[in-house]
């Protein structure tokens, strides 16, 4: 072997190497290597395994039996969905650098915790009380997080971003691509409208009214507009924002993302806004992935959960590069007082450096599922989607009912509070605004398009 | 809440300047534009050089690429090492900072 081949060699597997260390590539790798198997078996007659995976909790009311019996018929299921998960997270965790003895230990108490959590959600009059399970598993995670101390090797476990990122890639396979080209424009539309007037906002309050650092106002307005902590992170990085600058920012995100978990859904419900229309709205004006499917899944609606996704996903996330790059220009010109000529140079990688990837696994997730689709006959095709995508459909909410017991344990809200009373106003102001506009957008301008979703 | 790495590429080589020495147009591409482009080389290894030695005392660790010097930290915040290479004499054009930030454990 040539030296130029051994160096082409060693590169790609550096380069491999690198792309298996990050947490969006095995969210992308257990989803999709979830939906391929899943599909491969439903054509060799062996998908027995997944339809038994993907495990409902019954509803029950006073009457336990109803839930004790459908536990007793669920049992194998929940076996293998602990087997199954464990193994392929904890792969993903020992490759990721994470202590893998303590991940599983992390891991099964999580699992426990979340059909504990599943099974009160379940319940009829917990579920008239507006506590569905997202809310339930919130609620009994901030309970813990904030009153104890909790075990090291728990937090190992405790990967928001992991558990969620695989839940997106999930829904890829849920959401037909024909309704994400259909819908894609208006998400697009609307996010982009909502994105610049809220960075606008507390990017404006952040430097003109209260005179921060225009790093700093980045960052809040990314963080209020783009995609939560991943914009705030994002831009941080491409503005050269300092270390504090960027955790202020996520602090910010993290308490009103909190609160509109709970505030979004009630108030979506108060209003009486159909499913697809509220979770537009959420996915508007919900400021971080993880908590806004949380919300979306407090609406008890698969619509809801579709058009959050489509908006907040495609509408939102999907740009983070763009908004990187041009604050990245911005901040080496304007912020310098530079000419494009003498200032630094900014790459165009940027843009792709700074996309969340895992936003890939959720398009290939979604041609996957809707090619195979497509190519079967009507009968066959129901089939597929009742037993295959249904199951995914479950598993997918098992995921993400790890993701909101991961946030409910690792909020903690003393850490919260030392930001300073001006990012809090710059960062409020936006949301006045974004709130109220992402409402009429949503269930005005963009209406029939978020109704049409089924 | 977060972690980061801050990475400073210096090109050793740049494209501008291989069109600007006739160096990618053959046919008229003589020994003078080579040894001009020569000159440049070295002058600009010099610099680079000077950078490497300034950052290292920052605490930074060096990769070669095809046709640059990556510099990496994890204790320098890139606005801090900006300003240490400015007034040190280098400029702007001479390198680019990327700045990645990762969330710690846990965060939303």
């Amino acid at each position: 072997m040539s030296q130029i081949e051994v160096t082409k060699k060693a590169k790609q597997e550096s380069e491999v190497g690198r792309w298996m260390k990050k947490e969006d590539s095995w969210a992308i790798m257990i989803a999709l290597g979830l939906i391929i198997l899943a599909t491969i078996t439903f054509f060799t007659g062996g998908s027995k395994f997944f339809t038994t995976m993907a495990v409902a909790i019954p509803g029950w009311s006073k009457d336990a039996s109803k839930l004790a019996g459908g536990l007793g018929k669920s049992f194998l299921g929940l076996i293998y969905l602990y087997v199954f998960f464990t193994a392929v997270f904890g792969m993903g965790a020992n490759v990721l650098g994470f202590n893998v003895r303590q991940f599983i230990a992390g891991f099964t108490t999580l699992f426990v915790a979340s059909i504990l959590v599943t099974v009160l959600g379940s319940n009829t009059f917990i579920k008239e009380m507006q506590l569905e399970t997202p809310l339930l598993a919130l609620i009994i995670g901030l309970l813990f997080g904030n009153t104890m101390k909790l075990p090291e090797w728990l937090h190992q476990a405790l990967r928001t971003e992991y558990y969620v990122k695989t839940g997106i890639v999930l829904m890829g396979a849920t959401l037909p691509f024909t309704i994400i080209l259909k819908a894609g424009p208006a998400a697009i539309t609307q996010a982009l409208i909502v994105s610049v007037v809220t960075f606008g906002i507390i990017y404006f309050a952040a430097t003109k009214l209260f005179g921060l650092d225009p790093r700093l106002g980045a960052c809040l307005g990314a963080g209020g507009s783009i995609c939560g902590v991943s914009g705030a992170i994002a831009i941080g990085g491409a503005c050269r924002a300092e270390k504090q600058h960027v955790s202020i920012a996520i602090s910010m995100v993290i308490i009103w993302a909190v609160a509109m978990i709970f505030l979004l859904p009630f108030w979506a419900k108060s209003l009486g806004l159909a499913p697809g229309i509220a979770g537009a709205w959420i996915g508007t004006s919900e400021f971080a992935d993880a908590a806004g499917f949380a919300a979306a899944e407090a609406i008890g609606d698969e619509r809801a959960v579709k058009t959050f996704t489509l908006m907040k996903v495609v509408g939102r996330d999907m740009f983070v590069g763009i908004w990187a790059f041009l604050v990245a220009i911005l901040s080496v010109t304007v912020w310098e007082k530079k000419s494009a000529k003498d200032s630094e140079r900014i790459d165009k990688k940027e843009i792709w450096n700074r996309f969340p990837k895992f936003i890939i696994g959720f398009f290939i997730a979604s041609i996957l599922t809707t090619m195979v689709i497509s190519f079967l006959d009507p009968k066959a095709g129901a089939a597929y989607s009742k037993d295959i995508i249904g199951s995914l459909k479950t598993l997918r909410g098992w995921t993400f009912t790890w993701t909101f017991l991961c946030i409910g344990f690792t909020t903690r809200f003393r850490e919260l509070t030392s930001i300073g009373w001006k990012p809090l106003a710059a960062f409020a102001l936006g949301v006045i605004v974004n709130v109220p506009l992402g409402y009429w957008l949503s269930n005005e301008v963009f209406a029939s398009y978020w109704l049409g979703i089924k | 809440m977060v972690e980061y790495i801050t990475r400073i590429t210096m090109k050793l080589i740049k494209r501008d300047e291989l069109d600007t020495n006739n160096l990618k147009n053959v046919s008229e591409v003589d020994a003078n534009c080579v040894r001009s482009f020569g000159h440049q080389l070295a002058g600009r290894s010099e610099r680079i050089a000077g950078m490497m030695e300034r950052l290292a005392k920052k605490g930074f660790t060096f990769t070669a690429k095809q046709d640059s010097i990556i510099a990496e930290s994890t204790k320098v915040e890139a606005q801090t090492a900006k300003r240490y290479l400015l007034q040190e004499g280098f400029h702007d054009s001479e390198f680019q900072v990327y700045l990645e930030y990762t969330r710690k454990w846990g965060v939303l």
